[in-house]
């Protein structure tokens, strides 16, 4: 029973591809290099005319957008809107069943610690580089390591507490994620610019 | 049977077709389209599904807020962004209790005030998970008090503390900055700024035309028209007007807003935003020259 259920989740994730395979590379909104900074602050700063320049520069500063600039595009991953589009509704709650499994574990071991070093880590290629490589080798280091740690915390989910109830549960997600898939056109728009739609393809 | 004696013109209005119209504005499955009966009822759900899970957006409730500039001051969300771990811990921390009425409370009330909200649009909205502010206060107080639990030597205690409270107070203050000198600047046209600026100029050259016309690209203009100045008289257009045969005899003075253009050829005045540094926000145009 648990077997199948990954495996129908496996699959419900794996069509979750088609998404990808129409975008041709992410918006700006997931690179931190779009943000134009020293324009962002002079945009502040114009609103001080008269006020002492200490005060100024003691919140509009490098030191400090900075880290807001990337916390607000390094969020846009962990976003359930782009969770549910990118990964599936059900994908999305594996991903954080997952975490929530490594972390409850006491007897953590190294690659525990590896999987989620490396889960938060593989965003920041993304908004760091902007790498300019299609979406299918995107997908390999985004879509492939966070739709196996999925599965992995399904499992998880599914190997503790009431197993009736949990199927239940996972039963209704993976009914749900399916109507999505098919019948909710993809909602990638904010996320992607597109290729050339293919006619087979619905149109995002 | 008083109450509901007392919320039944309530009802009674709602329920007309003028008490309908907000609805049809705001409902989230009026701006559905679909082909057929069978689709409506399947993307009803599916939608109701999107805007509810919507309101746990991170980048909602830490980074970007709603987008609407009359909830938010800019650069903020609905929580502070040092609040993030905690409130991940708190949840974390919470998931772990076994029977707690903290749990039961906190992931009720988590769960269940966007039921009403997600029905409407735009989904997520800052009003509308205003109640959200309850179950994030204890997750997030409860994540700080189980990590400081955790820490069993009093200097990183303390300095586990300070370290927060550093945090927390910057924030507060950069929170503070932005509301009284960024937002009341950059924020004005949310507030209907500018409106009065462009009565007053109209009402300076309304006798030198004949026909005032506004395009519907500025929205709100026949309320502030009608507060600041009943006497002129207007008509609104689309952008895509063009002027009729029977006016091409007379004076036309056009409204619209700035698209770019400082110095247009037929430009009578451009009126500016009230800001430290004015930025176009109309232009009053004379359509014969």
């Amino acid at each position: 029973m648990k077997k199948n259920i990954i495996i129908l989740t496996a699959f419900t994730e794996l069509l979750t591809l088609q998404g990808w395979f129409v975008c041709q590379r992410f918006t700006d909104i997931f690179h931190f290099g779009s943000i134009d900074v020293v324009f962002q602050l002079g945009t502040y700063i114009n609103a001080f005319k008269g006020k002492p320049f200490w005060l100024i520069r003691l919140f509009h500063n490098k030191l400090v957008q900075d880290p807001i600039n990337f916390l607000r595009v390094y969020l846009q991953f962990w976003d359930v809107r782009f969770g549910i589009n990118w990964f599936s509704l059900i994908g999305y709650f594996g991903i954080f069943a997952g975490f929530y499994y490594i972390i409850s574990n006491k007897k953590k071991k190294m690659y525990h610690w590896f999987v989620l070093s490396m889960l938060i880590i593989f965003p920041c290629i993304e908004i760091l580089l902007a790498p300019q490589v299609s979406l299918q080798i995107k997908s390999i280091y985004l879509w492939l390591p966070f739709t196996v740690f999925s599965l992995y915390g399904i499992y998880q989910f599914l190997s503790y507490g009431n197993f009736k109830k949990r199927v239940w549960i996972i039963v209704s997600l993976l009914i749900i994620s399916m109507l999505w898939i098919f019948f909710l056109p993809f909602n990638i728009s904010n996320y992607c610019v597109h290729y050339p739609i293919h006619p087979h393809v619905r149109k995002p | 049977m008083v109450a509901l004696l007392l919320i039944l013109p309530l009802v009674l209005f709602s329920l007309s077709s003028q008490g309908s119209e907000r609805f049809t504005a705001t409902s989230t499955f009026s701006q559905i389209e679909a082909k057929n009966i069978y689709l409506h009822i399947l993307f009803y759900p599916l939608t109701y599904i999107s805007n509810y899970l919507s309101f746990f957006s991170l980048d909602f409730l830490f980074s970007f807020g709603d987008g609407i500039g009359r909830h938010q001051v800019q650069d903020f969300g609905e929580l502070y962004r040092w609040q993030l771990p905690f409130f991940l811990s708190g949840i974390y921390f919470l998931l772990r209790i076994k029977k707690s009425i903290t749990k039961r409370i906190a992931f009720f009330l988590f769960f269940i005030v966007p039921i009403v909200g997600a029905v409407a649009v735009p989904s997520p909205h800052s009003l509308r998970s205003l109640p959200l502010v309850i179950p994030s206060i204890i997750l997030i107080s409860v994540g700080i008090l189980f990590l400081l639990q955790h820490i069993k030597n009093y200097r990183y205690k303390l300095a586990t503390i300070l370290l927060i409270t550093l945090f927390a107070c910057f924030e507060f203050a950069l929170y503070l900055q932005f509301y009284y000198i960024n937002y009341p600047q950059e924020n004005v046209p949310d507030w209907g700024g500018g409106y009065e600026q462009l009565v007053q100029a109209t009402g300076k050259v309304k006798n030198n035309y004949k026909h005032i016309v506004i395009d519907t690209s500025l929205p709100y203009a026949p309320v502030y028209f009608h507060f600041y100045d009943s006497s002129i008289l207007f008509v609104m257009v689309p952008p895509s007007w063009s002027e009729p045969n029977a006016w091409k005899k007379d004076t036309v003075l056009y409204i619209r807003p700035y698209f770019g253009h400082m110095k247009p050829n037929n430009l009578v005045e451009n009126v500016y935003l009230p800001k430290i540094y004015p930025e176009v926000f109309a232009q009053l145009l004379n359509i014969k020259e």
